[in-house]
């Protein structure tokens, strides 16, 4: 049974995975700690090791063009095992979409309006994806194409106007950390921003594209963001220099050292906003996610009731996750890159093994 | 909510009369049950019937003559007075009639009618009716019925020449550049001047007549092997299916067929010219000119259409490209300049630059409201000015600009209601708004919402709201076309934000044209040397 | 449709929380500290922007006395936040710092020590890190006071002054930003202007007087102004400025159209030994005497006299940070870029090896443009009297 009986069209898919990985730019805060000024680096190297991953997503959609994850799940594992391995993955996207919410929320409390409630903030955001969500997957990446491109045009705004602050000695010196660091760091990067692309497995029956299109689109969407994401480290760097791992939103501190004239000194906030549409663009695509895995895994007949409910769900979660902004930080440097390796990583290689060994896609060949 | 009481209400009325079927079928069905539908052969039963379907009305006049041969016909001839050509009555009917001595044998009665209409009169529209009801119809037409005693038939004969208005240019769309002509409120030079535009047998005219007691006309007009079938499909059917008692204007309609009804956006255009029209059924749209108004709809309506004019099409392209540009950020002005004031004022004071702060400071020193509340007050007045000056009288107009500047500007920033840079963005956004008059209700509206998200959240409830408006344009449909497809950014382009120069536009819009899409088969492009000679440059020789 | 009604409804009843009225806030342009007179507690002065009523002044007639245009809230607590927080109590407005234009140490102050006050500029969401910052010989909140009659807010004034000594070199104007990473690179020393206040028969005027050096964060020393034009030349990407070169009755003013300085710091056995190459392009705006000089030789000669210069001026100044033992000129820095092995190796006795280190100035002068004429008037009247 297929919950959301829409179709996008590749090009479109390849647009929403570029402005999904765009969004990840203004977390990059937990990353610095841990390799400074040599964050570029390992960013470049997550992306590499990444790469068989994203190539394994690739793999297992085509394998099973028809079928969304929960559904794949279901006939490799049987009946039993895949409804369980289901829950955990309705648990595990709860989880993302809480834990993007509550950026959203406390990354606007902390920059724009500091005294609203986070709860408003993310009421205020949820009432908006639930009533995207209500309209299906053509309406949710309705606009990938257009933030996309403005994501560019921001991004390259604002390394133009901070182009006289960046220096080069601050990526010096290079290679100077001890290997570990770099290991480390790697994980976290191909984790927590590139591993979430996963959720696009369950996209799958709503793509309309051949298999020689399918790797030019999500190979070509995961380098593009790919690409936002090194050049806004590498920008953040250059400006920012040692002062870098004293800030808690390293990116929303060089932009407020944009400066274009005495006049247009203080434009963090449009700034802010543009990266704050974006990452409520994550936030919907995440919920929609969420939505049409409920649905398929309890055969809800119409997924568009589910909608609001799961933001209220969503939201509840996310106001109780962490207490603070530390413990998300040492969560995402500590815990999260070793857990969610069993999610992102881990359970979809098993299933391809194991499809493979019993040469499941049988009807229709490979 | 309305809408789905609207449904209940039609969906009893159809249950009740018994069938969805086409107003013309009720009709005659109901004068089978109320009147004999045949004309009796008896004059007299005739015209009494006919004067009493016409509930008598002191304009209804009736004459009677004998004709023929010898005289040996008697005859009626009954119309409405003001409604028909006094003129063409006695000359193109009366005088064949009466003047009709001789004949070679002498018809019978029974084939008076026919024999009169081919044989004797002069008009040019005549036909052969057979019901009281559709002598009426004809009669509140402005048609003459000509009856003869012994004939079950009647004549209809057109001699509409009622008052009405000549083409002049249309009060609500003026172009510096382009014809000047605009609908009237005739059906009939309505579709003329269409066809005038659109020289084709393909192009169908399709009558429909809704209302019950207004029997309004109207005609689809579209180009057959380029309008999608499924539109004029639909069309139909929703406009047959309306049973309602009448329908005055163009708006009626609109506003029965339109898909979103709860939307500030329109999903059904209108104009009231002729060329425009002309050039939207050339894309494959759907033209419903309606007898009574000069406003013509058109269908599907893309949200881009709003914002391109006539004008557009006749100027070149750089310059229409930026027209059209200043009518965007005419547009994002009006919706969002007050509730970004709003926010920068009240939330985000860091982003004004220092000097400007200060001024506004010094601005909203003596002033009581919130911002908020001054905004409001200023976006009222300025509505209930716009309301006023429309339904002004002439001669008062003066008092109103009077009124406009002087109090709302000047006296109330000096008396200290409200602060200067609030009329100042008042102000431009309203003339902001003035640029793109068919989006006008969905930018009230909307300016409202933005204002309120603003004094609520800041930046953030008018990102939030954005969204919001984008959501609900992306999800909108016009009769089946998507209404905001030009922004989703991958088709189409050539005519949204930009217009491409015409030689480049070679295709209709895939979702309007379903069917011959080829424009431009072929042109001499510019920059080409003419025919015959080769690359001879400006200034040799 | 049940929804829309209620979120509506909701809208206006529900508070805005960060939301606050213009005429209910105190625009601040400029903050002090200074040491209070008890000892320990610190004195924190804001300078704000007063705005009168529009209404009220449009109507007034000129020749009425204006009041001062700013207004400096003082408060004395033992911590910069507290005084803030102070200061917030005892107004009838909120007091808004993102348009701070300025931030004003006292030089007592700065000798103590700057690291913590550094940390609620940084913390705080509502202070920006680009502000200048500046030392001020005296007491700080004096200045804030000054009506020096050229700006309407001295605040605004000062951090005009400094922009366009930054238009020559960027390195006169020093942000928290600066400051900070200069702290935090371990090594370097941060070098701040200097403030000066003056008072000449009832007209007060504020000035730039040199610039103030830090060890770690203390202050240790100053460099005058013509010391710190030699610093910034060291420092190199230069656009501006001028100096006189030349002895006796011969003198030559210079334009400073451009100028680069690399800096290389190699290490000898237990010493360092550092060494300056100056690259300039220079113009000529005034020349005083060398009548004996030969037209063809007169670039030659200028070229030397300014080499000359900017060496003596150069080593003079390494000379006085040598002596404060402050590494102004990110020594230590560059090393940790070119080789972090070797400054571990080094970083502890950074302080010892600088100020024993020693310099090798190489300046490389061109000079493009002598501007109208050619000669000067000495030398058009001897080379007429004859060669």
């Amino acid at each position: 049974m297929r919950v959301d009986k829409e179709q996008i069209s590749g090009v479109r898919f390849m647009f929403t995975i570029v402005l999904y990985l765009e969004s990840s730019a203004l977390l990059t805060g937990f990353l610095i700690p841990v390799t400074r000024h040599e964050s570029w680096l390992t960013v470049l190297s997550g992306l590499i090791v990444s790469i068989p991953v994203i190539a394994l997503f690739r793999a297992i959609m085509l394998m099973f063009p028809d079928m969304n994850l929960i559904q794949v799940l279901e006939r490799v594992f049987g009946p039993v095992l895949g409804k369980v391995l289901g829950l955990s993955y309705i648990w595990w996207f709860l989880n993302l979409t809480s834990l993007n919410l509550r950026d959203l929320g406390d990354l606007t409390k902390i920059v724009i309006l500091k005294d609203t409630p986070a709860l408003v903030l993310m009421v205020l955001c949820i009432i908006v994806t639930s009533y995207a969500v209500r309209y299906g997957i053509k309406v949710v990446t309705w606009y990938s194409a257009l933030f996309m491109t403005l994501g560019f045009a921001i991004l390259a705004i604002s390394v133009l106007l901070v182009m006289n602050q960046i220096r080069f000695e601050n990526f010096l010196p290079v290679f100077s950390l001890p290997i570990k660091k770099y290991l480390h760091s790697t994980h976290m990067i191909s984790t927590i921003p590139l591993g979430e692309l996963m959720v696009i497995m369950m996209m799958t029956p709503n793509v309309r594209m051949s298999r020689k299109d399918a790797t030019k689109y999500i190979f070509g969407g995961y380098f593009l963001g790919g690409a936002t994401l090194l050049i806004t480290i590498i920008r953040d760097i250059g400006v920012l220099g040692p002062t870098m791992g004293l800030f808690a939103l390293p990116s929303l501190m060089t932009l407020r050292l944009v400066r274009l004239g005495e006049a247009l000194s203080r434009m963090e906030i449009l700034f802010a906003i543009a990266l704050i549409s974006q990452l409520a663009f994550k936030v919907m695509f995440l919920h929609y996610i969420s939505v049409i895995t409920i649905a398929q895994m309890f055969n809800v007949r119409d997924y568009k009731r589910i909608s609001l409910v799961t933001g209220a769900l969503v939201i509840a979660y996310g106001l109780t996750l962490y207490d603070n902004i530390v413990d998300h930080a040492v969560s995402a440097q500590v815990f999260a890159p070793v857990f969610w390796v069993i999610f992102e990583m881990l359970i979809p290689l098993i299933v391809f093994v194991t499809a493979k060994l019993r040469k499941l896609p049988e009807i229709r060949g490979t | 909510m309305l809408f789905g009481f609207m449904k209940r209400k039609l969906r009893y009325l159809l249950s009740s009369s018994g069938q969805a079927g086409a107003g013309d079928d009720n009709k005659e069905k109901r004068a089978e049950q109320h009147m004999p539908p045949e004309l009796s052969t008896s004059l007299d039963e005739n015209v009494e019937a006919l004067k009493n379907e016409l509930s008598d009305g002191s304009d209804v006049k009736v004459h009677r003559f004998r004709f023929g041969p010898d005289l040996c016909y008697s005859g009626a001839l009954v119309f409405i007075d003001g409604m028909t050509d006094s003129l063409f009555i006695s000359e193109a009917i009366l005088r064949p009639i009466v003047s009709w001595r001789t004949c070679d044998e002498l018809p019978k009665a029974r084939d008076i009618a026919r024999t009169v209409s081919s044989d004797v009169i002069c008009a040019g529209e005549v036909q052969l009716i057979a019901s009281v009801s559709d002598c009426a119809a004809s009669c509140l037409s402005g048609d003459a019925v000509f009856f003869a005693d012994g004939c079950p038939e009647a004549l209809q004969i057109n001699a509409k020449g009622y008052e009405k208005r000549s083409v002049t240019e249309p009060a609500s769309e003026s172009v510096v550049r382009g014809p000047r002509e605009g609908f009237t409120e005739n059906l009939r030079t309505n579709t003329a001047l269409l066809r005038r535009k659109i020289r084709s047998g393909r192009l169908r005219c399709e009558s429909l007549t809704v209302g019950k007691r207004t029997q309004t006309h109207i005609c689809l007009m579209y180009i057959d092997g380029i309008a999608d079938k499924k539109v004029i499909e639909t069309l139909k059917f929703r406009i047959k299916g309306l049973d309602v008692d009448s329908i005055l204007e163009s708006g009626y309609i609109e506003q029965y067929i339109e898909d979103a009804p709860l939307s500030p956006f329109s999903t059904v255009g209108y104009s009231e010219k002729p060329d425009v029209i002309a050039g939207r059924v050339l894309e494959g749209r759907v033209a419903v000119i309606i007898d009574g108004t000069p406003f013509v709809l058109t269908v599907p309506m893309l949200f881009v259409e709003s914002f391109q004019t006539a004008e557009d099409y006749y100027s070149r392209p750089m310059y229409a490209t930026m027209m059209r540009i200043v009518r965007y950020l005419a547009y994002i002005i009006a919706v969002f300049a007050p509730a970004i004031y709003i926010s920068l004022t009240s939330f985000h004071h860091e982003m004004i630059p220092t000097t400007l702060l200060l001024t506004i400071a010094k601005a909203r020193e003596g002033t009581p409201f919130p911002v908020f509340l001054e905004t409001f007050i200023m976006v009222i007045s300025f509505e209930i000015l716009r309301e006023g000056g429309i339904r002004l009288p002439r001669p008062v107009g003066q008092a109103i600009s009077i009124v406009g500047a002087l109090i709302m500007g000047d006296a109330a920033v000096s008396a200290g209601i409200v602060g200067a840079p609030v009329v100042i963005t008042i102000a431009i956004t309203a003339v902001a708004s003035f640029l793109i008059p068919m989006q006008n209700e969905s930018d009230t509206m909307l300016r409202l919402a933005m204002m309120a998200l603003a004094a609520f959240a800041g930046f953030y409830g008018v990102a939030m709201g954005t969204f919001a408006i984008l959501i609900h344009l992306a999800t909108l449909t016009s009769f089946g076309a998507a209404y905001f497809d030009g922004f989703a950014w991958t088709r189409n382009l050539q005519d949204s934000i930009i217009r491409m120069p015409l030689w480049t536009m070679k295709r209709r819009p895939k979702h309007i044209a379903k069917g011959d899409t080829v424009r431009i088969k072929s042109f001499i492009p510019p920059l080409r040397p003419h025919a015959g000679e080769s690359n001879r440059q400006a200034g040799d020789d | 449709m049940a929804l829309f009604a209620l979120g509506s409804l909701l809208l206006p009843l529900a508070g805005c929380w960060n939301q606050h009225e213009l005429n209910k806030t105190f625009i601040v342009t400029g903050i002090a500290l200074d040491q209070a007179e008890e000892s320990g507690l610190l004195e924190v002065s804001l300078q704000i922007e007063k705005s009168e009523p529009e209404s009220a002044s449009s109507g007034s007639e000129g020749g009425q006395e204006k009041s001062s245009p700013t207004l400096v809230l003082k408060s004395v607590k033992s911590t910069m936040a507290q005084g803030i927080a102070d200061i917030n109590l005892r107004t009838s407005r909120e007091v808004f710092i993102p348009h701070n234009q300025i931030m004003l140490f006292g030089t007592a102050l700065a000798e103590e020590g700057m690291e913590q006050y550094m940390d609620m500029l940084l913390r705080d969401p509502e202070s920006r890190m680009d502000v200048q910052m500046a030392i001020v010989d005296g007491k700080a909140s004096d200045v804030l006071a000054a009506d020096t009659g050229q700006e309407l807010v001295s605040g605004t004034h000062l951090s005009n002054i400094i922009n366009q000594q930054s238009q020559i070199s960027t390195q006169y104007s020093t942000r928290i930003t600066d400051f900070v990473r200069k702290l935090l690179s371990g090594s370097s020393s941060p070098v701040v202007p200097i403030v000066k206040l003056t008072k000449e028969n009832e007209k007060e005027s504020v000035s730039i007087e040199g610039m103030a050096v830090f060890v770690k964060d203390k202050l240790v020393g100053r460099l005058s102004n013509d010391e710190a034009q030699s610093y910034v030349w060291a420092m190199g990407d230069v656009k501006g400025g001028s100096f006189t070169a030349g002895s006796g009755d011969n003198l030559a003013v210079f334009l400073v159209d451009s100028l680069d300085c690399k800096r290389k710091v190699k290490k000898n056995g237990q010493s360092v030994r550092v060494e300056f190459e100056v690259d300039t392009v220079l113009r000529v705006s005034q020349i005083i005497g060398f009548t004996e000089v030969k037209f063809p030789d007169l670039i030659q000669k200028l070229t030397q006299t300014a080499q000359e210069e900017i060496k003596k001026k150069v080593e003079q100044t390494y000379e006085s940070a040598r002596g404060m033992g402050a590494d102004i000129y990110d020594l230590g820095l560059s090393v940790y870029r070119k080789d972090p092995g070797e400054w571990e190796s080094m970083k502890d006795q950074w302080g010892e090896l600088f100020s024993k280190s020693e310099l090798e100035v190489s300046v490389r002068a061109q000079i493009v443009d002598l501007g109208k004429s050619l000669l000067t008037i000495g030398m058009e009247s001897a080379s007429r009297e004859g060669r």
